[in-house]
């Protein structure tokens, strides 16, 4: 339509009363679309605040605030107004776009920082990059400049930066532009004011991106979790933070500094109290108070170790109690979990499923097998539950266990539970297979 | 030419303008609120849009145009109607 108009020489004076009164009469939305950008193709001045009335409208914002922009309108509020409504990916746009004309915007500065980021996207890697946008948007780095930043302030600045470090290769803190500015201003309050464990847990997490090696020599989880990454990810990943400003200087000041607050004995008092709350603090809380344990030199597993015995179901707790070099410990874990599991009857071939009531769930059973499996300890009774699992991935663990011991030690439950469960479980066939090939011709 | 006879006015036809109801709406709720929340946009559900090109439906559902909207295709084809429009119009006063 725009090629027609411009071969004819069509007058954009010519053209605006008919924009006028398409404006004026269109109860349909294509019409109201055509008109929208006629009155931008025709520069229809006059109708800049109708244009406005239109953006106020779910259907006509986007095609609005494009045309106001081309105007040189401030479509700021408008886009806040779709922001606040979108999700995920459509709001990290519109932050993106809306960003650098912010800078006399300290409302929605300040609402981007509080509001701009959901439940979900806090807690999860895909939001991390909405994080990053979020903190350029609400200038993070700006507010924690000066010294008596607020409380409120200053727990966003550490759930910020705690997201923001968790996240891994690329996105992340890597994705922020002022993370080094901001990580350097937030330990600098830390220092004087590290006083909840999510503070210490922001503490803690930044010493683990930074990989402090006395901090991940005190923890089994982070020494499995780095053994697993491709070595190609391990040499390259500081190469990549230093060109992004991260220097080895940078980078041991802030170790130091984060390693100064850890060792301190209100950072110890933290850990302690949090997890003798276990009653009424969150999940997240106490699994900070768990991983930063072993760096402040507190045993809690015999803490953990009695609350399993009250609470023998929880799988959170046999993640934890299982998290240990100690194989006696893991061994006592598992000979737990094996009183909570009755003998089968004869002939009962039900599986289980993942959340069976009063019985341990996969969750634990994979951790049992894992821990069976590493520390070389095995449980007939358990390895004979973990066949009736409902789910290939779960039957795959203690394959994974009998493999690395002679058919002579399985015992007789294993057997029965390996001739009875390949051909009644529904599950992924090269597990089938596997199942089926481990038992000798004479067994089956 | 042949003149037919104009139809009946539907449903849509007999209600105000979109613009004017979104005139009234907007009066009602502003665009720069005081309280340092962010302004509201008007909710399909409240100001129905009729759409021609859609006559199965009354109106699209409320994430469908802005969804529609969003794409980088489109931005893109749109700067580059309005570069062509620019280029146009630089040579020849108030042309399309």
């Amino acid at each position: 339509m725009l090629d027609g108009m411009i071969a004819r020489r069509v007058r954009a004076s010519s053209v605006r009363p008919i924009v006028r009164w398409l404006l004026d009469r269109a109860v349909h939305g294509e019409v109201i679309d055509l008109a929208i950008f006629l009155v931008g193709a025709v520069r229809y001045h006059d109708a800049i605040d109708d244009l406005y009335a239109l953006g106020r409208h779910q259907a006509f914002w986007g095609l609005t605030a494009w045309v106001l922009d081309r105007f040189g309108e401030d479509t700021v509020d408008l886009r806040w107004a779709r922001a606040a409504s979108a999700g995920g990916i459509e709001r990290r746009r519109i932050l993106e776009r809306i960003a650098p004309r912010l800078s006399d915007r300290s409302d929605v500065r300040d609402w981007v920082l509080r509001r701009g980021r959901s439940f979900d996207d806090v807690r999860s890697q895909a939001g991390a990059d909405l994080t990053a946008v979020c903190a350029v948007a609400g200038d993070l780095a700006d507010v924690l400049a000066p010294i008596d930043v607020g409380d409120d302030l200053l727990d966003i600045a550490c759930s910020y930066l705690a997201h923001l470090l968790r996240n891994h290769p690329t996105d992340g803190i890597e994705a922020y532009p002022d993370g080094i500015l901001a990580v350097d201003r937030l330990i600098g309050h830390l220092l004087d004011r590290c006083d909840t464990i999510t503070r210490l847990g922001c503490v803690y997490t930044l010493l683990v991106w930074l990989e402090e090696p006395s901090v991940v020599a005190a923890s089994v989880r982070l020494r499995r979790t780095s053994s697993r990454l491709p070595a190609e990810e391990l040499a390259s990943r500081w190469e990549r933070r230093e060109s992004l400003g991260w220097t080895v200087e940078i980078r041991d000041a802030l170790a130091d500094d984060g390693l100064r607050i850890l060792r301190r004995p209100a950072a110890s008092n933290l850990v302690r109290t949090t997890f003798a709350q276990h009653e009424t603090a969150g999940y997240a809380d106490l699994d900070l108070a768990w991983q930063i344990a072993p760096t402040v030199v507190i045993d809690l597993w015999p803490e953990a170790f009695r609350l399993l015995q009250g609470s023998p179901f929880n799988w959170t707790l046999f993640r934890w109690l299982l998290e240990t070099d100690d194989a006696a410990r893991a061994e006592q874990v598992i000979q737990f979990a094996a009183r909570l599991v009755p003998p089968r009857a004869p002939g009962d071939t039900t599986m289980f499923t993942s959340a069976p009531r009063h019985a341990l769930g996969f969750t634990a059973v994979i951790d049992l097998m894992d821990a069976m499996h590493r520390h070389g300890i095995y449980n007939e009774r358990l390895v004979a539950y973990g066949l009736y699992a409902d789910d290939t991935v779960v039957r795959d663990w203690p394959a994974g266990v009998l493999e690395k011991r002679p058919l002579d030690l399985w015992g007789d439950e294993v057997i029965v539970a390996l001739r009875t469960t390949p051909a009644s479980c529904g599950c992924f066939e090269p597990t089938r297979q596997r199942l089926l090939a481990m038992l000798p011709e004479g067994l089956t | 030419m042949v003149m037919t006879e104009r139809s009946a006015p539907s449903e849509w036809e007999e209600r105000p303008s979109i613009l004017a109801q979104l005139r009234a709406w907007s009066a009602k709720h502003s665009l720069s609120p005081t309280d340092g929340s962010p302004p509201a946009l008007c909710d399909p559900d409240e100001i129905p849009i009729a759409w021609a090109q859609h006559p199965d439906r009354q109106h699209r559902p409320p994430s469908f145009s802005s969804r529609d909207r969003a794409t980088a295709e489109e931005l893109a084809a749109a700067e580059a109607i309005v570069t062509a429009m620019k280029a146009v119009t630089a040579a020849e006063d108030d042309a399309v």
